[in-house]
């Protein structure tokens, strides 16, 4: 079956043309670095089977970062696969240095210019000509258009338009030491070339090191003129072509208010409060409150009596009343949240808006060894932990994309939704949006500083970059908007559907059922998940939940996130047959009598320690896989300690505040400040003694 | 006489030449520069700078890319 790569600078529209030609909805975003796998999919066009394949944006044979790493691998691997360069009308110049590299590959190539609104304009049959290789002028969102692509990669009109590279004559002696491989006269040319310019990935190809290389002025200027020559060649094609670039790619007048010092971060904040606002209430509340209505309170309840009516054993109505309608249902009533949350994030990404974000953040960020690129992925970690940690990809630097990939978990993913609405709705009421509010700050706050800690002592950025292309605004459509929608849908109901609905039955059965499988309602015997959470639950005692039933929903948590809520609905029996389905779970969680019983501020304890406790075993596994064994064990115990000390200190401080009163409270916490203050000033100048003391008179200090 | 200064010295929205890049600057970085068109003669704008001024954005071979200061420091410009 014949491969077709789809290459090309990053957001230039690759996913989109795969996306239109396979008829795949693979995720898309105006901004650079949301491809970072490879996507394959097996297509029929014609009657003619083809593997496409969309690769990460790269901007030239030379990788950069993790994620252009995995683009040139396949290209190089893949040797007897085509190649569609896609390419932007609005910035062919920079576009076109790939296609340049591809063909001194001697790749066969299919040029596919995007054509974008208000882009350069060309003679398309001059341009052919000039470049001597086909090239499809078309929307790539149009499936008429693209139509054009499908019949060339059917016919097969790939072309290879070789040409020969020069390498400086200082680098000769280097061919008798890669003679060994079997690479043509050419490419043995591009590899020296591309090894010679510095990257370490062509060094490793050809087993040779940095110490080979002479590097000297007189290489310095090859390198730059190789690219000069490049550049020219290109500039010369386009010109013959009568290319004329209309405006600038990035530039809006929308920046001067986004990009503006003053406003920029207000500006964030308003629009995080007013996503949040719109997910957990006015819109996502009433949305979230009709699915309950429908699923839980009319169709668990329809279930239920016809099971009662025709069944009589009382276990397997109860699985279906409180393990499958009561623990799935608490989690179902929140997909329109999930939706708007999933919604409101695209939508940024599409508009352009983060990479506005990442530019006016990169110094803050900078400062904790983070980079602007690592905005994006801390914002994707508010969607799904597990995508958002593979995103740290995008990082040129090793260090960086650990610590990014690390401070992923840390944001408050969609699945802990359940967990702050349910509980806190319980307790604070309408004030709950505060608290989630200062929830995900934490969130974000504890990331920071951890990241402080990793760039003072094990994980200092070396040799970490900014360099980021800015892309045009752009409106988001409606069928965009559908099709996020539908898609949340999917990937929520095939999860409920599978791996939540089996965790819910098994929690139930472990909930029910005794050791030596006797149910646990007809006897007087401790359940299994009892007798495990009993011997557990000791150790949150400091954190004020010790039930037996809170630290078995955490435990369970740890496969996934969303497990939590239903756990708890099992735990404390609450029956779909309720008038009011999550009045009935709020209610429960008050009542000390129940399995699972909050205080306010055990409630609060509990929110911050699911906050920033283990994640789920898929963002582990994504964990293990982007940054190692090592780093994900640290990263998972890190975690539950961070979380543990975290929820202890705001157990213990909302007592205080209760008990004290908040005035008093903060009195007590200046004063305890300001004697560790005094007391780290007096140990300071007790030290300075001790090098006084051990002075060996040199003077220098004077 | 013409002036050389670097491009985290220039001017907002005034349009400079590139001259070279300096030695003080990883390879990695420098192929990377010169791929997105930091080239002799090229055209080269500072358009917008961040909060604190260490990020610039800016406008060359008509596409706008933000640059650390640090890396701008070494693109010699006149």
């Amino acid at each position: 079956m014949k491969e077709i790569l789809f290459v090309g600078n990053p957001n230039v529209g690759k996913t989109t043309l795969f996306n239109t030609l396979t008829s795949s909805n693979a995720k898309t975003g105006n901004f650079h670095g949301v491809t970072v796998d490879e996507k394959v999919k097996k297509v029929n066009f014609y009657g003619k089977e083809f593997e496409c394949v969309d690769l990460p944006g790269i901007y030239s044979m030379t990788p950069n970062s993790y994620e252009e790493e995995v683009s040139i691998n396949y290209i190089l691997s893949h040797k007897d696969a085509s190649i569609v360069v896609v390419s932007q009308s609005n910035a062919l110049q920079k576009n076109l240095l790939i296609l340049y590299e591809l063909c001194e590959l001697e790749r066969d190539v299919i040029l596919f210019v995007n054509k974008m609104p208000k882009g350069g304009v060309f003679d398309i049959k001059k341009l052919e000509n000039n470049l001597g290789i086909k090239l499809i002028f078309a929307n790539a969102k149009n499936k008429n258009e693209v139509e054009i692509l499908k019949e060339s990669i059917f016919k097969d009109e790939f072309k290879s338009n070789k040409i020969n590279i020069k390498i400086c004559p200082n680098l000769l002696y280097l061919k008798n030491k890669i003679s060994k491989n079997n690479l043509s006269q050419n490419l043995q040319n591009f590899f020296i070339y591309k090894a010679f310019s510095g990257s370490k990935y062509y060094q490793k190809k050809l087993n040779i090191k940095e110490n080979d290389f002479c590097f000297n002025d007189e290489n310095d200027n090859f390198l730059q003129n190789n690219l000069l020559e490049k550049y020219n060649y290109i500039s010369s094609i386009l010109q013959k072509s009568n290319y004329v670039q209309k405006r600038i790619v990035g530039q809006s007048k929308l920046d001067k208010i986004f990009l503006n010092k003053f406003l920029c971060l207000p500006i964030f904040l308003l629009i995080m409060i007013g996503v949040f606002y719109l997910t957990f209430f006015s819109l996502g509340a009433f949305l979230s409150n009709c699915l309950r209505f429908l699923f839980v309170e009319k169709l668990g309840w329809l279930c239920v009596q016809s099971l009662k009516n025709c069944c009589q054993l009382t276990w397997l109505v109860d699985l279906v009343d409180v393990g499958i309608f009561g623990g799935v249902g608490t989690i179902i009533s929140f997909l329109p949240q999930v939706v708007l949350l999933f919604l409101a994030l695209d939508i940024l990404e599409q508009s352009g808006y983060i990479s506005r974000l990442a530019f006016m953040l990169d110094d803050t960020l900078k400062k904790v060894g983070l980079s602007g690129k690592s905005v994006y992925t801390l914002l994707m970690g508010f969607g799904c932990g597990t995508s958002a940690c593979m995103t740290a990809r995008t990082m040129s630097d090793k260090n960086a994309k650990i610590k990014t990939a690390m401070l992923a978990p840390f944001m408050s993913c969609s699945a802990k939704l359940p967990v702050y609405a349910v509980i806190g709705g319980a307790f604070f009421g309408a004030n709950n949006i505060w608290i989630i509010v200062c929830l995900y700050i934490l969130g974000i706050v504890v990331a920071l500083l951890l990241s402080l800690f990793f760039e003072s002592t094990t994980l200092k950025s070396n040799n970490q970059t900014f360099i980021m292309e800015f892309p045009d605004y752009q409106k988001v459509g409606i069928k965009h908007i559908f099709t996020t929608i539908l898609s949340t849908i999917k990937t929520f109901l095939i999860r409920i559907g599978s791996l939540l609905l089996v965790l819910s039955i098994i929690v139930w059965i472990l909930e029910n059922f005794s050791f030596d499988l006797s149910y646990v309602k007809l006897s007087s015997k401790s359940s299994m998940i009892e007798t495990l959470g009993k011997i557990i639950s000791p150790i949150f005692v400091p954190l004020g939940f010790s039930s037996w039933g809170i630290t078995s929903a955490l435990l369970a948590g740890i496969v996934a996130k969303e497990i939590i809520i239903s756990s708890i609905a099992i735990f404390n029996n609450v029956s779909s047959n309720n008038s009011n389905f999550m009045q009935s779970v709020s209610n429960s969680l008050k009542l000390s009598t129940n399995v699972v019983y909050f205080t306010p501020a055990s409630a609060l304890s509990f929110m911050v320690f699911c906050l920033l406790y283990t994640p789920c075993v898929s963002t582990m596994a994504v964990l293990g896989k982007e940054i190692g064994k090592k780093w994900t064990i640290i990263c998972i115990l890190m975690q539950f300690v961070i979380a543990y000390i975290t929820a202890m200190i705001t157990f213990g401080l909302f007592n205080l505040i209760a008990y004290l009163g908040i005035v008093n409270s903060l009195f007590l916490i200046l004063l305890i400040i300001c004697i560790v203050h005094i007391l780290r000033k007096l140990l300071n100048k007790k030290k300075s003694k001790i090098v006084n003391v051990k002075c060996m008179g040199c003077n220098r200090c004077k | 006489m013409e002036i050389f200064l670097t491009l985290d010295n220039a001017k907002l929205k005034k349009e400079y030449k590139i001259v070279s890049l300096c030695k003080n600057i990883d390879i990695g970085t420098k192929t990377r520069l010169y791929e997105l068109g930091f080239l002799p003669n090229h055209k080269v704008k500072v358009v917008s700078k961040s909060i604190s001024q260490g990020v610039l954005l800016v406008e060359i071979n008509s596409v706008a890319l933000s640059i650390r200061k640090k890396e701008a420091s070494c693109v010699v410009i006149k």
